[in-house]
């Protein structure tokens, strides 16, 4: 009786506050914004690539984001859900579905306020990145609260104490943070800056996380001290002029024995510069970047993509087409890694082309290991200021662009890359696999009429087939092929088959055909596909998953309202 | 258990439904980005004195959002003599490629108003999913119309709604 009178009260309230609220003028109430997906897939058996039987032969990872605002405040949630399981090559962790993020913010003033899940990045990220990579299935918000205040114009200060979402859980370590930021311009204004732009900040980011036995490997009867609070700090300056922007961040980290370093007690440091120069018709950038004992994350223990606190930005080129985006991508080393990168573009001027522009990317990027040297104590190595050790990745490319006519556009792009796959990508393997490979990728798009546009891409990877290679699916020269068609903007249809032609197995020379159907309705998509998915590495923004091989049905649906 | 809440979450569904449907406005929401030069700028403080206002969201490896950009680009400056309207781009391009992201629309001598988003924060605040995504503002800075994904030609029918929005029309379906 009381549960009926509570049931009757609780909607007849709702219902209230809903009519409550629509009898005032629209404005008043807010605004609910957010998007929706779901990713799903059928699953069938394909003996040729080696797909693994799956329990589950149906899987669809989705989620719903909404957020509200009113004025100054504001309020969202996300709800994800993985079922009856996560599709394969994202973490098993993932299954369920739930709540995982929500929070709540204000904004009084120069004071902002958030409680909850928040995602924040300190000067380029070198000791505090958090951020969500949906494709990835990566997701290290914080949840906690932070404070957002600005004293005076031209300095701008932040501070958080939160812990890090780890899948349905959280992470053991506590994490606090704090940046500061000076535009001098907003500053001091009444100075004449002329073209100069300066920008200071500093960082400090801690983690405190509770003891653990760990046995000393010098002498297993003792346990190693471990330092329960790591604090990390780091400096940043950005400098213009005109058309010259100089960027440098200097990131120190004091002992954090890990998992990752193997337990070490060496402080660790990472450094970033990078110098561009832009004008119009032409954009020239200088990358370099050094980093040593830099793997931070929010437990001591974890590995794989899990609980990173930090973000290493990778020197070479975010490569889009297929092959050379997948193939043989490029990993970030966050303990050791010295590197650095050189891109060009520019666009012919009118009294060089004939009718249309010739748009042109010059790119090249090397990273290498540090020199090293073992000291055999706690502190694991020493190692040379800016003497290369093994060289992980080379990558020099050239991409060209132009338009033949109003309706046939033109794209090549050449790449030359040389990887050391052992040091970028193996595990279990004692021999380096050396790979260079030459790409090649001619992309077309021609529009039939208005409203038709058909395209075409033909890749190319030129590389010898190896004695013992990592994946031997992934060996020797490989071929693709794409035709698009699009009907704007509402539907579009495209075929592909990736082809192993040059693997030294005949039974390994495989076709990965795949065929899709979408309909682009605004701002809703919704694709259905069917083929072969080759067994490779998927990496976005640096961070990259290992998807397996698998053969079947995908849909999904992306909408944002 | 799962009774208990069954009555209550319908009708704060249908009561969420019911103002979602109702929502006539769509303003855009204040978020911390980056001008070319690394400075802090609220979106609060776009404008365009009336006029309307694209956003693009895209980011320098998304080929799709460089075509768009290009081929809008070819037109701009009779679209803007036209209609008055002003490009804002927003890239969406993480710390890895914020350095690039000046002398790549310099190299292609694109006169877009430009900042950089990397770490999400105005494309969450916006429920971007993909690049490439379009909003235009009308002069009083409402969402009034925005599309996802760019083919050739797309362009021609953005126009269209700008000039709708710059003579003052409402546009039917958001």
């Amino acid at each position: 009786m009381t549960r009926t009178f509570n049931r009757v009260l609780v909607g007849i309230l709702t219902l209230w506050s809903c009519f409550g609220l629509k009898s005032q003028t629209i404005t008043d109430y807010g605004e609910i914004h957010g998007n929706i997906g779901v990713d799903a897939q059928y699953y069938l058996d394909d003996a040729a690539i080696n797909t693994q039987p799956v329990p589950d032969i149906f899987r669809a990872n989705s989620f719903l984001n909404l957020v509200y605002t009113r004025g100054n405040f504001r309020a969202g949630l996300r709800y994800e859900a993985y079922m009856p399981k996560p599709l394969l090559g994202f973490p098993v962790a993932f299954e369920g579905h739930g709540i995982p993020f929500r929070y709540a913010g204000y904004t009084l003033g120069r004071l902002d306020i958030t409680a909850g899940n928040f995602y924040e990045q300190f000067g380029n990220g070198l000791i505090l990145r958090s951020y969500e990579e949906r494709a990835l299935g990566f997701d290290n918000a914080l949840d906690g609260i932070r404070l957002k205040y600005q004293p005076v114009d031209g300095l701008r200060l932040t501070g958080f104490i939160a812990r890090q979402r780890f899948y349905w859980d959280f992470s053991p370590g506590n994490i606090k943070g704090f940046d500061a930021e000076i535009t001098a311009r907003e500053l001091l204004p009444k100075l004449d800056w002329k073209k100069w732009n300066i920008i200071f900040g500093g960082s400090f980011v801690s983690r405190y996380q509770a003891g653990q036995e760990i046995p000393n490997p010098e002498n297993p009867a003792n346990l190693l001290e471990i330092p329960l609070n790591v604090g990390s700090f780091s400096g940043r300056l950005n400098l213009g002029y005109g058309g010259f922007q100089l960027n440098a961040e200097y990131a120190y980290k004091i002992n954090d024995p890990n998992a990752l370093n193997k337990f070490i007690y060496k402080p660790g440091s990472a450094a970033y510069v990078s110098a561009a120069y832009s004008t119009k018709g032409l954009g020239i950038s200088l990358q370099a970047k050094r980093v040593e004992n830099f793997d931070f994350r929010s437990d001591r223990n974890a590995q794989g993509n899990d609980l990173l606190l930090n973000f290493i930005p990778m020197l070479n080129k975010q490569h889009t087409y297929a092959l050379p985006a997948s193939i043989y991508p490029y990993a970030v080393q966050a303990n050791s890694e010295l590197g650095w990168q050189a891109d060009v573009n520019f666009t012919t001027p009118k009294w060089w082309r004939k009718k249309y522009a010739t748009t042109v990317n010059l790119n090249f990027s090397m990273v290498s290991a540090l020199d090293t040297t073992p000291t055999g104590d706690r502190y694991g190595y020493t190692s040379s200021a800016f003497d290369l050790g093994k060289q992980y990745y080379l990558d020099a490319n050239i991409e060209i662009q132009q338009p033949l006519s109003k309706k046939m556009k033109l794209s090549m792009m050449y790449m030359y890359l040389w990887q050391n796959q052992r040091l970028v990508q193996g595990q279990g393997t004692s021999e380096d696999n050396l790979i260079a490979a030459h790409i090649a990728v001619i992309d077309a798009t021609w529009k039939l009429a208005k409203k038709h546009t058909l395209r075409f891409e033909l890749q190319h990877l030129a590389t010898p087939a190896l004695q013992n290679p990592l994946n031997p699916l992934v060996n020797g020269s490989w071929a693709m092929g794409l035709i698009e068609y699009n009907f704007n903007p509402l539907f579009f249809a495209s075929v592909m088959n990736q082809w192993s032609y040059g693997n030294p197995d005949a039974q390994k020379q495989l076709h990965y055909p795949t065929a899709m159907l979408g309909v682009t309705l605004k701002t809703t998509r919704i694709a259905i596909g069917y083929g072969r998915q080759r067994e490779g590495i998927i990496c976005i923004g640096g961070v990259c998953r290992q998807v397996p091989a698998s053969n079947g049905l995908t849909f999904s649906l992306m909408s944002s309202f | 258990m799962k009774n208990r809440f069954l009555v209550p979450l319908v009708l704060l569904g249908l009561c969420f439904a019911e103002a979602l449907s109702s929502q006539k406005t769509y303003t855009l929401p204040a978020a911390e980005v980056q001008d070319l030069k690394g400075q802090t700028v609220s979106t609060s403080t776009f404008s365009n004195e009336g006029k309307p206002v694209v956003i693009s969201f895209w980011a320098t490896w998304c080929k799709p959002c460089i075509a768009e950009l290009s081929a809008i680009h070819e037109e701009y400056e009779s679209w803007v003599e036209e209609t008055g309207v002003k490009l804002i781009a927003i890239s969406i391009d993480d710390q890895r490629n914020v350095a690039k992201v000046a002398p790549f629309i310099n190299g292609r001598g694109w006169n877009y108003e430009v900042y950089c988003d990397p770490n999400g924060n105005f494309k969450r605040a916006l429920s971007v999913n993909t690049v490439p995504h379009t909003f235009l503002l009308d002069g009083n800075g409402n969402i009034v119309w925005q599309h996802n994904a760019y083919n050739p030609g797309d362009e021609e029918h953005l126009f269209e709604m700008i000039q709708h929005v710059a003579a003052g029309k409402k546009i039917e379906s958001k």
